[in-house]
């Protein structure tokens, strides 16, 4: 009995300390459906985050803008909002979008997905 | 009869005036995304200018020079050559990178050589009026000079038929050593536009 609660608590701890998986660290905004994000993933280099996102079109070609969000400690905001950056992806096409963060002071990020006419 | 016709009239009457004061109320101003991609045409633009400085200022932050020193090292900002056939403000893209830089703290900037007259007049202001306290004056002879410059250049290839107009950017940017005059870092960044009729 005592051996089962301990496994239960140790499961829960590894469930609740989980990373964040793709989908909650995309924000989706406008039609994106078309693009799927099929890696992510990031590293500390020369003292700033950086973040690679793969993304891949399975639709026709389609006109997608991105930009990344920086948090800091407590997930705060660092930095005002980027700017919305075009990319163009033929279809079945792959492309890796790189982000660096703008200070030390970035811990994590989101990538932001939308539409541009 | 003429009651009716005359309440009749009055009606249309107010519902003309009503359609020609909604028609005329004038052009609808609306506030825009200043972030937003802008395709109006394919020229320079705001997604180009700001595409660029983040890109440029992204890259720079990860120089061995500027992340591995111990203090943030001094910089001053030299011209950026506009080698295009359009109208493009060099400055504008600079002072955007200059200012993502300094707000990420890691760099220093020195006065640059387009604000020195502003600097010189300050300071001889303070020093030579007479008007000032000698232990608030910014003294002269104090100024820091800079350890590095950013310069580059900006050229475009445009190509265009009767269906299509293709306009391909690349921005080039240096971080120059003053005093040994080695390149540290360099950095391009590509943009292309097409527009279809």
């Amino acid at each position: 009995m005592k051996k089962y609660l301990s496994l239960l608590i140790f499961l829960l701890v590894v469930g609740c300390s989980s990373t964040p998986s793709i989908k909650e660290m995309t924000i989706r905004m406008g039609s994106t459906d078309s693009v799927e994000i099929i890696d992510m993933r990031s590293v500390v280099r020369n003292g700033l985050l950086t973040a690679q996102v793969t993304v891949k079109n399975d639709s026709s070609s389609n006109l997608v803008s991105y930009r990344f969000k920086w948090l800091g400690k407590n997930d705060i905001s660092i930095f005002d909002d980027e700017a919305w950056k075009p990319i163009t992806i033929s279809k079945g096409q792959s492309a890796s979008i790189i982000g660096i963060a703008p200070s030390p002071d970035a811990v994590d990020f989101r990538v932001e997905l939308n539409q541009y006419k | 009869m003429k009651n009716s016709n005359i309440k009749i009239s009055t009606y249309i009457f107010s519902a003309l005036a009503i359609l020609t004061l909604a028609a005329c109320s004038g052009p609808q101003v609306r506030y825009g995304d200043a972030k937003a991609v802008e395709t109006v045409t394919v020229d320079y633009g705001s997604t180009d200018l700001q595409s660029i400085a983040e890109a440029m200022a992204r890259s720079l932050l990860q120089t061995k020079v500027i992340s591995g020193s111990k203090d943030a090292p001094t910089v001053t900002v030299a011209d950026v050559k506009n080698k295009t056939s359009e109208y493009i403000d060099t400055r504008v893209i600079t002072d955007k990178i200059r200012t993502q830089l300094l707000k990420s703290g890691q760099v220093r900037f020195a006065v640059n050589i387009n604000e020195m007259q502003s600097q010189v007049d300050e300071l001889k202001r303070q020093n030579q009026s007479g008007l000032y306290k000698n232990s608030t004056i910014s003294k002269t002879g104090n100024m820091q000079g800079a350890k590095y410059r950013i310069e580059g250049s900006i050229s475009s290839i445009v190509k265009q038929t009767k269906d299509v107009k293709d306009v391909y950017y690349v921005f080039n940017l240096n971080l120059i050593n003053n005093e040994t005059g080695l390149l540290e870092w360099a950095d391009e960044k590509e943009i292309r536009k097409t527009a279809t009729r």
